[in-house]
């Protein structure tokens, strides 16, 4: 039994006595192990953190110093600033849109490669398939060339639309078989009763889908949320920015006021790990869903 | 063991913040005489001390450490739904049969670990091809190029192609301005006349 395995739910107290007995790690290294993996990983965000409520000149005097006297400007600043606000706001709107197209258009695709039969669907299929092999970042510059032609360039849907293309694949290797799994029974039953197909579809099948449905929002926002190379190429003024090109824009801003800087990194990483900790069942579980399936 | 729950959480944590974020942050701390190097002279380690970011032997090294703090916990997560597939009786009836924890560590957990370590090992692989974010706000591919990624190459190589056929160098530098065509290259990176906070 290896360290990790001290995470692993109980079973039952008689099995736990056995398992305790059989480890080749003691109890207490096995806190030291875990000590020093939380020390690793939370360490350099706590130290943000705290070094946000420093001035630079603490800072510069002495890096590890805790705050003395603590200093609350510079969050206060960033509090009240347009520029975090603006781009809380952008990014949200682009995921937000992203993840709805997505959703909305993925679940519709998803319905038609599950519960249809029709020639050639295998291929449609694998069509989408092949697109997880695709990433956006690769596909950064020529979107970029293709956008500007159509004259979306600078604009938040030049962004949103692109990534909900993109999140277009996983959405539906998730959703489809999950449709599938859904009785065939319940389809017949629903049209038996009169409901057309498009009412299956949304009286039933979505209702039932729900539990992956929002396992696939919750991926589509998080990665349009973190998303950094296409929002990079395609915005032009700093209104449109989204967080992450906030951050880093504003990191090579202020360059000298490294205390700033600090709170604004702290600052910008509440919202994902907000997201995170609102959906961390789902998102866990639908990341390690979406490797396995 | 007690807080597993947090425990997962923090582990996790990095995972989910945006590259760009972590980057900024990794940046800020491995400044020449910045926390990291403070913190190792604390430790009576100075002699340890390097420029992390500015040396080109070293950088890809610390871009590699980034990028692992940044990934592990989706690692640690993956292994963990890995570990709970196992049946426990496997492990019991190994141990009633004598061996010991290493050996049943050895020949039973990480056997049937295989498929999920072999995924991980495809999904960084993966991943690591597709790097730009971390390297392009740590180093911008630099020093000397000595840390580009097919990305960044890509990207420089795009928008100093875009330059030279299409605007006037001029309109790259930092200028404050904006124009709507301008290809937004490291001029993104490099200060402008900095906005009102």
């Amino acid at each position: 039994m290896s360290t990790a395995s001290a995470w692993l739910p109980r079973r039952s107290p008689r099995r736990d006595v056995i398992r305790e007995r059989r480890t080749w790690l003691s109890l207490p290294a096995s806190y030291l192990v875990i000590l020093l993996v939380l020390a690793i990983t939370i360490a350099p965000m706590l130290y943000m953190i705290v070094g946000g409520f420093s001035s630079t000149a603490q800072l510069n005097a002495n890096p590890n110093a805790l705050p003395h006297p603590w200093v609350w400007s510079n969050y206060a600043a960033i509090a009240t600033s347009s520029i975090f606000w603006q781009a809380v706001a952008n990014s949200a709107v682009v995921a937000v849109v992203a993840t709805g197209l997505a959703v909305t258009l993925g679940s519709m695709a998803a319905f038609a490669l599950s519960r249809y039969t029709f020639r050639g669907r295998e291929a449609f299929y694998l069509l989408f398939v092949a697109g997880l092999l695709f990433p956006l970042n690769t596909a950064a510059l020529p979107l970029f060339l293709l956008l500007q032609q159509i004259g979306l360039n600078d604009n938040l849907f030049g962004v949103a639309l692109p990534e909900a293309a993109f999140a277009l694949p996983v959405t539906i290797v998730i959703l489809r078989p999950f449709m599938r799994a859904i009785p065939g029974e319940l389809e017949d039953a629903a049209i038996v009763d009169g409901a057309t197909r498009i009412r299956f579809f949304l009286r039933i099948l979505l209702p039932l889908s729900r539990p992956a449905l929002i396992t696939v929002g919750i991926l589509a926002f998080v990665t349009s949320w973190n998303a950094y190379l296409l929002p990079l190429v395609v915005f032009s003024s700093q209104d449109h920015y989204t967080l992450p090109l906030a951050v880093a824009n504003f990191q090579s801003t202020y360059t000298q006021d490294t205390a700033r800087v600090y709170a604004f990194t702290a600052v910008s990483m509440i919202p994902a790990l907000a997201i995170f900790i609102f959906a961390q069942r789902r998102l866990v579980g639908g990341l390690v869903g979406a490797i396995r399936g | 063991v007690r807080g597993r729950t947090f425990l997962r959480l923090a582990v996790f944590a990095p995972f989910v913040l945006s590259e760009a974020t972590a980057a900024v942050m990794w940046y800020e701390l491995l400044q020449p005489g910045g926390p990291l190097d403070a913190l190792l002279r604390a430790l009576g380690l100075g002699g340890l001390i390097h420029y992390w970011l500015a040396s080109t032997s070293l950088v890809l090294y610390s871009v590699f450490v980034v990028a692992t703090w940044k990934y592990i916990g989706f690692g640690i997560v993956l292994l963990l739904a890995g570990l709970q597939g196992i049946p426990p009786e496997l492990r019991e009836a190994a141990a009633i049969d004598g061996a010991s924890p290493w050996q049943v560590t050895r020949a039973i957990t990480l056997p049937s670990l295989g498929p999920t370590i072999r995924i991980w090992i495809f999904l960084s692989v993966i991943g690591s091809f597709q790097l730009f974010d971390l390297v392009w706000i740590m180093t911008l591919g630099g020093p000397a190029n000595a840390s580009s990624t097919i990305l960044t190459y890509q990207y420089t190589t795009a928008s100093s192609a875009r330059s030279s056929a299409t605007a006037p160098r001029s309109r790259w530098s930092c200028s404050s301005s904006p124009s709507s065509s301008r290809w937004p290259t490291s001029a993104t990176r490099c200060a402008a006349t900095p906005p009102a906070p």
